[in-house]
């Protein structure tokens, strides 16, 4: 498998939230600021490429029936040293993230990665699936993000930009349009849920239609192949 | 002191419900409401598997990680004993109820990540209770659980007979659908009658 | 063929239980070198956070915990009285949790020595941005402005007093409002 290959999987047609539909919770309850968005996106990267890289090292010495155990364990030692890292240095995110930092270890991305995948392939594949899925993982937190900011809040760049004495993680980020005329329900729950379900409506839609339009140039160029087969068979 | 019990409980059940308000346990809430007995079945496997573990986890941080200063093992020792917790009901579930067993499946040993059981741990934690109001917020909290994935059983078989566009098939729907019921549940925010 | 399996299988549940203690026994070794790294500065921002919310509501040089009895209807964590640098008391800062309208509410609050409020601070709160949040600014003219200067019966206007609530966000303007009467019967009932 080419990197270009597993760049586009984690990307696009293997997206863990999108295709897999996995690590939903988190994905809804924290897209309600750019900055919470970006933090946990890297958080997850940083965290899945680590594990999938350890348990890839390990993979032979682990005997099957307590892998399930070890891949726990090794998942809850990552997600506590960038818990501890994160208080310690960027306590805004912290507190923002709240329960959902060391939440990331029942995170079924992480488990998924390393149950289907780092089981069986070498640390070098593993360590770039790490990044391609966190990559994807994290470009689905931003989009969210940005549209749950921007037609709930009238907002771009929350904690990012505009911050309050250059304090990470404060301010509301650029006010576009007063927030009295977004819809506040998207920064809600409900915003959350429904956000999400029309973002793998939309995915859905865009690989149904690519796979179709794959299928009918296939067609075509099987029909032009007979064709030109039975245009030889005459002459 | 009651009071205080009983305001855990109605916040855990219906002003900061698990799935709609907290998104605690989304996973199995789309994955096991298909139908209503696999709702159910699940739903008082999970208000078990909560209170239990509200209750050891407590006991363990207190009189363990609390005295040896090892307040940053929480995360590992939770996840550890829910686990076991796990495995153990999972025994006596094959031994005692077989068939709640066999119709769960590959869901019960799901609960291990199920976000709501670590996660009505670590805010027991959080919010500094003790071990009564602890182990009363674990049930509660299951119990909101349980009330929303059944009522999402319920509209999920209602779902199957609407008529939608394809692109929302599987998942989408099922989100809007629980948006829906979360901005229901909205009407219970600030309620206090204890 | 059974006992040879069992035999087979027993001592294969002690290197299970072996390698799984050794995974476990590193990790928590790891942490534990993480955790020695940065607890001290966990600690230290702790502490500099509960200053700034002190000073924020009532500048004073020291802060002393207040260990006497006095009315708690459970939700004041901490009570404490503000010192200038000579000893004389300047006021009172009390640290409180209750229950707002999207979960617990975090705040601070400062009295004067004359018992009137000096200013509040919300410290960790998860109300509804763009409504109950607006409880949280601390920006000139925010709303908790209102509250500087309140005695002993403040309450909302709508329910009889003179405090305007944040508009959409009833609940969390009366809790906000109703902890601050809470805190003055407290410091009251010190005599």
């Amino acid at each position: 498998m080419t990197t270009k290959q597993q760049l586009r999987e984690g990307l696009i047609t293997n997206n863990p939230v999108l295709v897999q539909q996995i690590g939903m919770c988190a994905t809804m309850a924290i897209t309600t600021s750019l900055f919470n968005g970006i933090g946990m996106g890297l958080s997850v990267l940083i965290i899945l490429t680590c594990c999938n890289v350890v348990i890839s090292a390990i993979r032979k010495i682990i005997p099957n029936e307590i892998r399930l155990a070890i891949f726990v364990v090794v998942i809850a030692g990552f997600v506590t040293i960038v818990d501890l890292l994160l208080q310690a240095f960027v306590p805004a995110l912290s507190e923002s993230l709240g329960v959902f930092i060391p939440l990331i270890v029942v995170n079924c991305i992480i488990i998924g990665r390393a149950e289907a995948f780092c089981q069986h392939e070498p640390v070098g594949l593993s360590f770039k699936d790490g990044i391609f899925q966190g990559l994807g993982y994290t470009c689905v937190l931003i989009i969210m993000c940005l549209f749950r900011e921007f037609f709930g809040k009238g907002a771009f760049g929350g904690g990012l930009i505009n911050t309050v004495n250059g304090v990470i993680g404060t301010g509301n980020g650029v006010q576009i349009f007063p927030a009295k005329y977004g819809a506040l329900i998207l920064t809600l729950p409900v915003g959350g849920f429904m956000c999400l379900g029309a973002l793998i409506a939309v995915m859905q839609y865009a690989l149904r239609r690519s796979a179709e339009k794959k299928e009918a140039q296939e067609k075509a160029e099987r029909e032009a192949a007979d064709a030109a087969e039975v245009k030889e068979a005459a002459e | 002191m009651l009071t205080n019990i009983l305001s855990i409980s109605l916040g855990a059940i219906l002003i900061n419900n698990f799935i709609f308000s907290q998104f605690l346990g989304c996973c199995p809430f789309l994955g096991c409401s298909n139908k209503m007995d696999t709702a159910v079945g699940m739903g008082i496997a999970v208000v078990f598997v909560m209170g239990l573990a509200s209750a050891i986890c407590w006991v363990v941080n207190e009189y363990i990680l609390m005295k040896l200063g090892l307040g940053f093992m929480q995360t590992l020792t939770y996840i550890l004993v829910i686990a076991v917790l796990v495995q153990f009901v999972e025994m006596f579930l094959k031994k005692s109820v077989p068939s709640l067993y066999s119709a769960l499946g590959i869901y019960l040993p799901l609960i291990t990540t199920n976000c709501a059981v670590l996660g009505v741990v670590l805010l027991n934690t959080q919010n500094n209770y003790n071990f009564l109001e602890s182990t009363v917020y674990g049930i509660t909290g299951g119990m909101g659980f349980m009330l929303a994935i059944c009522l999402f059983a319920s509209v999920r078989e209602k779902l199957e007979f609407a008529d939608y566009p394809k692109c929302f098939e599987g998942f989408p729907i099922c989100l809007v659908s629980a948006g829906l019921l979360s901005l229901a549940f909205m009407g219970f925010s600030g309620m206090k009658i204890f | 063929m059974d006992a040879l399996e069992k035999k087979k299988n027993s001592p294969n549940i002690a290197k299970l239980a072996l390698v799984l203690f050794a995974v476990t026994a590193i990790t928590a070794l790891v942490l534990g070198l993480v955790n020695g790294v940065t607890k001290d500065r966990i600690a230290a921002l702790a502490v500099e956070k509960t200053k700034t919310a002190y000073a924020n509501v009532l500048k004073a040089d020291s802060y002393a915990k207040i260990d006497d009895a006095y009315t708690n209807d459970g939700t004041i964590t901490k009570l404490s009285a503000a010192k200038d640098a000579s000893g004389t008391a300047v006021g009172y800062v009390a640290e409180t949790t209750f229950s707002g309208a999207q979960g617990m509410v975090t705040m601070v609050v400062g009295l004067n020595a004359d018992k009137a409020c000096t200013g509040i601070y919300v410290t960790k709160s998860s109300e509804t941005s763009g409504l109950g949040a607006k409880a949280s600014e601390t920006s000139p003219g925010a709303w908790r402005d209102n509250l500087v200067g309140a005695t002993d019966g403040v309450a909302l206007a709508k329910d009889g007093g003179t405090v305007e609530a944040i508009s959409g966000a009833t609940i969390t303007s009366r809790a906000c409002t109703k902890e601050v009467q809470t805190v003055i019967t407290a410091v009251s009932s010190l005599g």
